[in-house]
């Protein structure tokens, strides 16, 4: 669905994208996670057409982006700041939208109106909260029926209830048309729960991309107990942590849990167990001493 | 569902009409306002006049034409059409929107043409609206030259056409929407302004060369400027009265228009390669930053520089020069690094890539000044070929000066040594101050005198030059010296009389003549010359011209702080008429008529006289107006017996 080769872009002297690359299957929901200043809206703007880059090529569906309404009517883009026009109710911008997109559904518009009660579509938009001026923003991206829907920080500076609101649209739509998804957020949390893929942006590269599967299957945390000290570990048996409280040590190993477990087993421990990892473990293991500042996505 | 190769998007179109809609509406009322109301509120004055059909014909005539000069005014059009610009290009000067409209599926292609055409619309609709309920409201008040209203239409869609292209290319080199304005206005009168400063600076350091500002053929790049000086009203002079008769400036209008498609086109290409990023940017088309940051450091550090010197006063040549390298030196830094927190919207620019860039244009604005003073051009010794001369005149207290070859070569031998006494000239002008010099006691009112020099080429192009020089009362009397010489050529009849008069005096008649006599001391009286007298008072002026009698006056003129006193306070008054109109001898000179809307047919002056004008004494007695000499008063004695009253009265004040 996206395919972004060797994209660079500079504001000025400061390189802002260095290369980066990525790549997104279709009905995909890819997480685009990074410390603030790593480019992720900039990459964003590429995938948008909004930006011009400087090097490199981004594509969706096979089709360069930029100055392409064809691939821009198959896209909508939340921004996390969206911009309404001066003194527009959702109607009119409605109207609007049913002029710029050609498969704008505006019979969905009047149907999805139920689920957001809370929204009176005669009411200037930017007299409305923010949450609710990201509710319109969802309500008139889904009726452009998008095949892909690219999300700038969705739910940045919401409470918890109205984040759970936008992520329960997003995942409706998904459901229903297999809709991709491309989100990004500075907070890896925040994604674990719904995407399915993960690329991890520092300094205007993707430094890891990869299924959240593979990545769950890469890095096991194992708790193990042994009658004397650590036996000595067989060899390509790579440990990227260990700690240990008295005969209990905790490893994080590199390769497949069970396979890691089955060879421990052959030293005989006196209890093994494998234990859950989260996203944000996985990442701290696997870039560990690679870049530091990765942490600050996690934290 | 939309065409692909669509370049016009109906949605945004509808979207500007109804977002923007105060602008159109307020410009339909003024338009409105300008032309059916004002024909309909001028056309209920004449309703209660009683004129002929031709009087009415041309009272209405004038009217539209006074109208549609409001209704085509560049100033206005100009200031609604920044408005406009600002409007439908808005979303590029805000990242929020900038971001969204380039993320919808539409081209820039379609975004620029359909928001220029709105503007466009929201300038030319109005004035369409206007122009055929102006067209309704005159036929049914009877006016019958509403073909007038039909030529401002074209006029004032022509100058909105031009403004708004030109608005909408400058448009689309910056990301502020604030800054539209302000570069739309510098850019309108940045060519005269630099021309102005330019001037300016050389008249400060090079020698005879005129700080005056000139009207030239590339005025043109000062749009604005241009279009008020050249579009207006038109005249016909043939009658007895100036009748207007149309609007001028035509040919300017559909030139400018011309010039628009290509700033529409110019706009168009800009903005496909603008980056969106540059929202928010004072300047959104990076190669123009260095020209803003120079333009800025040399006109900023131009204008301040001349304004300080000025201010300090400084009077020698050379320390002219210097205070301006140092000023412009130091306002040059100043507004470099100033436009340059500008377009970073920072503080931190003093990096050393910025140093060195700022050291480069210092260099370069000291070259400009040395080269100046300098006169690495040779312009201060340029003189031109006599054999390519058309006429040639000397402006000094008087203006001399024509197209007879005798008088051109007096006039170059005066300029070359001019040129040759620079050194001499600059010295003297150096330590004498007439002015400070006279107030301190230190001289009699003489020191210094301006003459200026035009030559008028055979090919179309003037050179003028303009110098302060030496004027001392002995050196008017030598005729060896520049004063001397320029004022023998000030004394010939023709030249007294072109300048007291006006410059096609033998055409002229005289309408009214009288002098002014004060009987028993201070009781004014006039005493008015029958038309034969005054024939025999002015053939005595002419006289006494031939004569030289008038030598005393016109050199008196040169103290510009104190009158001899010697002349008469009765001054001999007239009022004359032109039927061809009076152009006056600084018409001549300047080559620009002094009322450019009007038109003057009937003048009038004065002429004042000493007792070395014997004819006119004798004219005067001759014709009754007065018995002898002892009826007339000269300033000297006026002045005293002014004094001795006031004394009186004070000391009656007092008693009382």
């Amino acid at each position: 669905m996206i395919e972004v080769n060797n994209l660079v872009k500079e504001f000025g002297s400061f390189r802002v994208l260095d290369g980066a690359d990525m790549y997104v299957k279709k009905g995909a929901i890819y997480g685009l996670v990074g410390p603030n200043g790593a480019g992720k809206s900039t990459l964003l703007r590429h995938l948008t057409g909004i930006y011009r880059q400087d090097g490199g090529t981004v594509k969706i569906t096979g089709e360069e982006v930029y100055e392409n309404p064809r691939v821009k009517e198959k896209f909508a883009f939340i921004p996390d700041d969206i911009f309404y026009f001066m003194q527009a109710d959702t109607l009119e911008m409605m109207r609007f939208y049913k002029g710029i997109y050609p498969k704008f559904d505006e019979k969905m518009f009047y149907r999805l109106m139920e689920y957001f009660p809370s929204i009176n579509p005669k009411k200037s938009i930017r007299s409305l909260s923010k949450g609710m001026q990201k509710q319109v923003a969802f309500w008139l991206a889904v009726c452009i029926r998008p095949e892909l829907l690219i999300l700038d920080e969705p739910v940045d500076g919401l409470d918890p209830v109205m984040r759970r609101q936008i992520w329960s649209i997003i995942m409706a739509d998904v459901a229903e048309h297999n809709t991709t998804v491309v989100v990004s957020s500075h907070n890896l949390r925040e994604l674990e729960d719904v995407c399915d893929h993960v690329g991890i942006m520092h300094k205007g590269k993707i430094i890891i991309e990869r299924s959240l599967s593979d990545l769950q299957g890469s890095v096991c945390k194992i708790q193990a107990a042994f009658q004397a000290e650590m036996p000595k570990l067989p060899e390509g048996f790579e440990v990227l942590h260990m700690a240990n409280t008295g005969r209990v040590y905790t490893l994080i190993v590199k390769g497949n849990p069970n396979e890691a477990k089955m060879q421990l087993e052959k030293m005989h421990p006196m209890l093994i167990d494998i234990l859950p990892l989260t996203l944000e473990e996985i990442f701290i293991y696997e870039l560990g001493g690679v870049d530091y500042e990765v942490k600050d996505i996690l934290f | 569902m939309k065409s692909k190769t669509s370049c016009f998007n109906k949605a945004i179109f509808k979207k500007n009409i109804t977002h923007f809609w105060p602008i159109w509406l307020v410009f339909i009322a003024w338009n409105l306002f300008i032309l059916p109301f004002m024909i309909y509120n001028t056309s209920l004055q004449y309703s209660r006049m009683h004129l002929s059909a031709e009087q009415l014909k041309q009272n209405q005539n004038s009217d539209i034409l006074s109208l549609v000069s409001v209704f085509t005014n560049p100033g206005i059009i100009f200031a609604f059409t920044l408005v406009v610009v600002v409007a439908v290009f808005s979303y590029l000067y805000n990242n929020r929107a900038a971001n969204t409209f380039h993320a919808f599926p539409v081209t820039r292609k379609e975004l620029f043409v359909t928001n220029y055409v709105s503007g466009l619309l929201f300038l030319i609709v109005p004035q369409v609206i206007a122009f055929l309920a102006g067209m309704l409201v005159s036929a049914l008040c009877g006016y019958t030259n509403a073909n007038q209203l039909f030529i401002g239409l074209l006029f004032a869609m022509g100058i909105s056409f031009f403004f708004y292209s030109f608005t909408v290319f400058i448009a689309m080199f910056t990301g502020q929407s604030f800054a539209v304005p302000v570069f739309a206005v510098i850019l309108n009168f940045l060519y005269v302004g630099a021309k102005m400063l330019f001037s300016n600076l050389r008249g400060m350091l090079a020698y005879g060369i005129s700080a005056n500002f000139n009207s030239g053929k590339l005025d043109l790049l000062s749009p604005l400027y241009y279009f008020i000086d050249k579009v207006g009203v038109d005249y016909d002079y043939s009658g007895e009265y100036a009748v207007s008769t149309g609007l001028t400036g035509s040919k300017v209008v559909a030139a400018y228009a011309l010039a628009a498609v290509v700033f529409v086109i110019a706009a168009y290409l800009v903005y496909r390669k603008r980056d969106i990023e540059t929202a928010g940017s004072l300047i959104s088309v990076p190669w123009i930053c260095p020209i803003f940051r120079w333009g800025a450091a040399f006109c900023g550090g131009c204008l301040f520089s001349e304004m300080f010197c000025d201010i300090i006063g400084i009077r020698s040549n050379r320390g002219i020069f210097y205070g301006l390298l140092l000023l412009s030196i130091l306002f040059s830094t100043v507004f470099f690094f100033v436009a340059q927190m500008f377009l970073e919207k920072g503080f931190r620019v003093f990096r050393k890539k910025r140093l060195l860039e700022c050291g480069v244009m210092l260099a370069a604005v000291v070259v400009l000044l040395l080269g100046i003073e300098f006169d690495w051009t040779g312009q201060e010794k340029k003189m031109p070929d006599p054999s390519k001369v058309d006429r040639a005149y000397i402006n000094s207290v008087q203006i001399a000066g024509g197209s007879d070859s005798e008088v051109i070569a007096k006039i170059m031998d005066i300029h070359s040594q001019m040129i040759a006494s620079k050194k001499e000239f600059e010295a003297f002008v150096a330590e004498n101050d007439s002015q400070a010099d006279y107030y301190d006691g230190l001289s009699d009112g003489y020191g210094t005198a301006y003459v200026s020099i035009k030559y008028f080429l055979k090919n179309g192009s003037t050179l003028q030059r303009h110098y302060e020089v030496p004027c001392l009362k002995e050196m008017l009397m030598d005729s060896t010296t520049v004063i001397g010489k320029t004022l023998d050529l000030c004394l010939t009849p023709e030249v007294y009389l072109k300048n007291q008069i006006c410059s096609n005096y033998e055409d002229m008649k005289f309408s009214h003549c009288n002098i002014d006599l004060y009987d028993g001391g201070r009781e004014r009286r006039e005493y008015v010359f029958s038309t034969e007298d005054t024939d025999k008072i002015y053939q005595a002026i002419v006289q006494d011209a031939k004569e030289g009698n008038f030598r005393n006056i016109i050199s008196d003129m040169y103290n510009y702080y104190e009158s001899s006193g010697d002349d008469y306070y009765n001054t001999i008054n007239f009022e004359y008429y032109n039927k061809n109109g009076i152009v006056s001898m600084h018409e001549e000179y300047t080559q620009e008529p002094q009322n450019r809307y009007g038109f003057t047919r009937s003048s009038g002056g004065s002429i004042t006289f000493d007792d070395n004008c014997k004819n006119l004494i004798s004219a005067l007695i001759e014709t009754g107006a007065i018995e002898s000499v002892d009826d007339l008063v000269t300033k000297e004695v006026w002045n005293k017996e002014t004094e001795a009253l006031e004394v009186e009265e004070d000391v009656e004040a007092a008693v009382q």
